[in-house]
């Protein structure tokens, strides 16, 4: 059976409410040549755009607050992330 | 007002049941993190409920290399990097933040790891599908690497997020 555009679009989102990471490292990552080119201009790159420097520093003063409370938090507070 | 604390995973912590949708991350969980902790083979964080010690969402995180084969980056056969192994947050927890919370601390908890050991990079593995969310909607600073076949490898540069929060 086909899926329309808008059940994919529902099988995103419900991806994305499931709030997983799962990294298979049972293979060692070996970089290709292309790879290689690649990553080093990304890590010589410094620009940052202003979207990214904002999740950055709060992510940091997230942590700040986190530790200045003993490690604490609740729920409520998280969710106005 | 529900009350968490977030701690680094140890014997005092009730572990089961923890059920987030995925069976080999809550096998991870039930069965390994313990042990792989107490092995120093990898660090589980967690959120707990403050009351019963519940964990309710974790994170794992380890060392790692990319290998650069016969070739070289920057001078070195290996980058050494941190691996965001594992992240599961709890089915009745769902939607309430803690998957970003956890990002968050996985990016502060490897930024002191690298001022110690230096590593570059944070990897993650995200579903195929999932990529285009991680890199574009969410601004997160996750760049793609590489594609499997079901799945993307994403990483942040840890520099980066070390400069923009100097």
């Amino acid at each position: 059976m086909m899926t329309t555009p808008k059940e994919k679009e529902i099988q995103k989102e419900e991806r994305i409410s499931q709030e997983n990471f799962f990294f298979d490292d049972s293979e060692e990552i070996i970089l290709t040549e292309q790879e290689i080119q690649d990553l080093e201009k990304k890590l010589e790159d410094r620009e940052i755009d202003d979207k990214t420097r904002s999740f950055f520093n709060s992510s940091h003063q997230f942590y700040k607050k986190l530790k200045e409370k003993d490690y604490t938090i609740s729920l409520e507070e998280i969710e106005k992330l | 007002m529900t009350d968490l604390i977030f701690k680094e995973l140890d014997r005092d912590v009730i572990i089961e049941p923890f059920a987030c949708g995925d069976q080999v991350i809550n096998s991870f969980l039930n069965n390994l993190a313990l042990l792989n902790q107490e092995r120093k083979l990898s660090n589980t964080y967690t959120f707990c409920l403050k009351d019963s010690n519940k964990i309710i969402a974790f994170l794992t995180l380890s060392a790692s290399q990319l290998n650069t084969g016969d070739a070289r980056i920057f001078g070195i056969d290996k980058v050494p990097i941190v691996l965001f192994g594992r992240l599961g947050v709890d089915n009745n927890y769902k939607n309430k933040k803690l998957g970003i919370a956890l990002i968050k601390i996985a990016l502060e908890k490897s930024l002191e790891a690298s001022k110690i050991i230096a590593c570059r990079l944070l990897l993650v593995e995200t579903a195929l599908d999932m990529n285009s969310y991680y890199l574009e909607k969410t601004d997160m600073g996750f760049e793609w690497f590489r594609d499997r076949k079901n799945s993307s490898i994403l990483f942040i540069d840890l520099k980066k997020y070390e400069e923009s929060t100097l």
